[in-house]
Parts: C-alpha cells; sequence; structure tokens
C-alpha cells in the first residue's frame, strides 16, 4: 500500500478477504493481508491500463489528436493528463516534463491543426474548479500552474509560460486563422484574468482591459467563426448572494483581446459556467448557470438561450438549477442540446431535440471509458 | 458531453467525480437508473438482496 489506508472492509464470510481504499486506490487481499491486488484498474496487454469502472474524479474534456484518430486525452482532475494510443481501450499518464506541481490537474489541452504532434495544455496544482471549496481554504493569488507545450503527440511536455505568473490556467483556446508559425492563444487564468500569446505560447500577456474585479475568476473562453471572444467570468460566492462584486460575468471582445465588452446576464443569474456558440448561427448563444441558494431552494439557474448574440436571454431549462455546460450535436439525424450538471432528477442527463425547444428525460446506458 | 467522432450516434460525458463515460447518443431507455438517490438504492432494483434490519443500536 502506497499512502495511509482510509478504511478497511473484511468479508464476513471469509476473513481471508477484505478492501482497503486510500486516497486514490481500491485494493483486495484474499489471503489474508499477505498481498493486494489493485481492483480500480487493469492491466491491458497494450502496455497501458484500463479502469474497472470505479474512478471518482472529475473529468474536464475527451481530446481527440486531429492527425491520429486512436490518439486521445482525458484532462484529469488529481491524476492528471492520460493518454490512450488505442482508441480509448488503455491509457497512461501523460505529463512527463511537466513541472512536479502541475501534475494534479490538466483542465484543458488544444491540437495545433495544421502541425501533427503540437499541442498546449493548462495545468494547475489546484484542482476541481470553479467549486467554491477550493478557494474557501486557498487565496486564488497564491494558486499555482501554466501552460505546456509538447512536439510529439503528447509525449514529452515542457514549460511554455514566460510572462505568466504561476496561476491556476483553467482553459485553452487558439484562434485558427493565426499563422502556425506564430499561433494566436487565449487562456483563463482563475484569479487573475486573461493571457495572449502571438507566437504559439513562448510569450504571454495580461488581457484585463474591460474586465473588472482584482482577481477575475476567469473560466472558460469561446470563440465564433468571426474571431469574437467570450469569456465566463466564474461566481465567487456561494451564499446566495447576488448584485455585488462576487457574481459571475459574461464578456466579449471583438478585437482580439485588447477590449472586453461586460455583456447582460440573464434576470437573476450570477454564475454562469459555460457558453457554446451554436455551430450553424454565430448569434445563437447557450449559456449554462448554476442557480442561486435561497431559503426554497436554488433559482435562476439552468439554461438560457439569447438568439441575439446574448443582448437578450430567455430560459429554456429551469428544472435543473445546477448546470455546467451545454454541447450542441449537430451529427445523425436532427440537432441536439446536451447539458450536464448536478443533482440532476432521476434520468441523468437532458436533451432537447431542437435548439430552444424545451428539454426532455431521457435515460442512458453507459460505459465507463 | 463530447460527440464520438469514431462513431455517429455515441458520445462521451465527462463528469465532476465520476470520470468518463461512453455511451448512446439518444440514450437507453431500459437503462437501470442507479445515481439520483433514493435509486441508489440497488436492491430495488432486485439486483442485490436488502440488507437485514439490525437490532443493534448504531453508534
Amino acid at each position: 500500500m502506497g499512502s495511509n489506508p482510509l478504511s478497511l472492509g473484511v468479508a464476513p464470510s471469509d476473513p481471508g478477504i477484505a478492501y482497503a481504499a486510500d486516497y486514490g486506490r481500491t485494493m483486495r487481499t484474499t489471503d489474508g493481508g499477505k498481498t493486494w491486488h489493485a481492483v480500480y484498474s487493469r492491466h491491458h496487454r497494450n502496455g497501458g491500463w484500463t479502469s474497472t469502472g470505479l474512478d471518482v474524479t472529475t473529468v474536464y474534456g475527451v481530446h481527440w489528436d486531429p492527425f491520429d484518430a486512436k490518439r486521445m486525452f482525458i484532462t484529469y482532475t488529481d491524476i492528471g493528463l492520460f493518454r490512450s494510443e488505442d482508441g480509448g481501450a488503455s491509457w497512461l499518464s501523460s505529463t512527463s516534463g511537466v513541472p512536479r506541481r502541475w501534475w494534479n490537474t490538466t483542465y484543458w489541452v488544444e491540437f495545433d491543426p495544421a502541425v501533427r504532434g503540437r499541442m498546449w495544455a493548462v495545468m494547475s496544482r489546484n484542482h476541481d474548479l470553479p467549486r467554491p471549496i477550493m478557494w474557501r481554504t486557498q487565496q486564488p493569488s497564491t494558486y499555482e500552474g501554466g501552460v505546456c507545450v509538447n512536439d510529439d503527440g503528447g509525449l514529452t511536455w515542457r514549460q511554455s509560460s514566460d510572462g505568466m505568473p504561476q496561476t491556476a490556467a483553467t482553459h485553452i483556446l487558439m484562434d485558427p486563422r493565426s499563422s502556425p508559425e506564430a499561433r494566436v492563444l487565449y487562456v483563463a487564468a482563475f484569479g487573475r484574468g486573461g493571457y495572449k500569446s502571438s507566437d504559439g505560447g513562448r510569450n504571454w500577456a495580461l488581457f484585463n482591459n474591460g474586465i473588472e474585479g482584482k482577481e477575475p475568476f476567469a473560466w472558460r473562453l469561446t470563440q465564433d467563426d468571426r474571431e469574437t471572444l467570450y469569456l465566463v467570468v466564474a461566481r465567487r460566492s456561494d451564499n446566495g448572494n447576488f448584485g455585488d462584486s462576487s457574481d459571475g460575468a459574461l464578456y466579449r471582445s471583438t478585437d482580439g483581446a485588447n477590449n472586453w465588452e461586460r455583456l447582460p446576464l440573464p434576470e437573476g443569474v450570477n454564475g454562469p459556467n459555460g457558453l457554446t456558440v451554436d455551430p450553424r448561427d454565430r448569434n445563437r448563444l447557450y449559456l449554462a448557470a448554476w442557480g442561486r441558494r435561497t431559503a426554497t431552494g436554488a433559482r435562476d439557474g439552468g439554461v438560457f438561450l439569447s438568439t441575439e448574440g446574448g443582448r437578450n436571454w430567455r430560459n429554456v431549462l429551469a428544472r435543473d438549477q445546477h448546470v455546467y455546460d451545454v454541447t450542441v450535436y449537430t451529427r445523425g439525424d436532427s440537432p441536439t442540446l446536451y447539458a450536464g450538471g448536478f443533482k440532476v432528477p432521476p434520468g441523468g442527463r437532458r436533451t432537447a431535440a431542437s435548439p430552444g425547444s424545451e428539454f426532455g428525460d431521457t435515460t442512458s446506458s453507459w460505459a465507463i471509458a | 458531453m463530447i460527440p464520438d467522432p469514431a462513431g455517429v450516434g455515441r458520445i462521451y460525458v465527462a463528469t465532476y467525480g465520476g470520470s468518463v463515460w461512453h455511451g448512446p447518443a439518444k440514450g437507453d431507455p431500459e437503462a437501470q437508473e442507479d445515481i439520483a438517490t433514493p435509486a441508489l438504492r440497488l436492491w430495488r432494483s432486485g439486483l442485490i438482496t436488502p440488507p437485514k434490519a439490525s437490532t443493534k443500536k448504531r453508534d
């Protein structure tokens, strides 16, 4: 066993069988404790590892190498970046070269679609953002992390954060119109605001012109097909307050992040989590939001739709008050919206048959990837 | 939610605390719901035997 065991259970029918769990693993013995074996993962014949379904950590995304459909990445909290070379059949840790103190969490990766093997990642020592518990015990100004770059398909990383102080970098976005020789990149830095690079990530400069607050909880970036950028700033408070400096916010820039304009959030909303631009109509925006705590339950959360580029909003999903993100699925017979979040009622996820319509329930069966 | 590029009709779902899941984009109406409480009590599904009621007071 590695770290301190947290719990131990012995089979009542056979004292030689016991299970033990620590901060990341579940182990089993069948010989009264002489030997222990992991039951949370299995060694795969391809050399990697595969889950048995006992994973209890957070995933921010699943990402595919644009040059190799079998090369995949999962951006994890607690166990960092994982890579598969066989289409997800088995997985390996992919943090070689990453500063040791940034191993804990990879929040996002971005590929260069014109350069085989090139990718960037935002990594941090500080995990599980943007949940408030993470800043109750540590000031965001002390968060650690930054940007790493890679030129061999995820095997070996190197730090690429010149000009950017240590920060919990939570999202990275590449402007696909920029030259492969001088890629323009944007990073959301939780507690600092945003950073931009115009040389492929070698040098970074703060972009906060128009962004309010001393410690903007910059969380997610989105870009439409005309280079308009959106920045989601997460809410600081978690006590139901509204209308103060702890509110989350949504910003827009039309000049490459040089200047930002604060867009109105839907009435009563102060917990934005994600913004999705409909790929068929850049003025059609979906905002995922967490509700505010009240004596009678959460309110002003859910999914909100704007058909005017964020000028006006209407609620299209109110039954789930803690929505994390929205995805527009345009493949298949008809477009479908997916909303994911916490505390969803029986049924698991919500779907809509067409944009803007009321979300309907489905249940589904799933296999852990 | 992330569409599966390897196959139309399959998606991945990233979760906060439950890793990542792969399944049908349109769902499965026959699926057993076992996430949201109180359905977490699996004996309701008949998959396991319910625990016997204890007469001892728990600490």
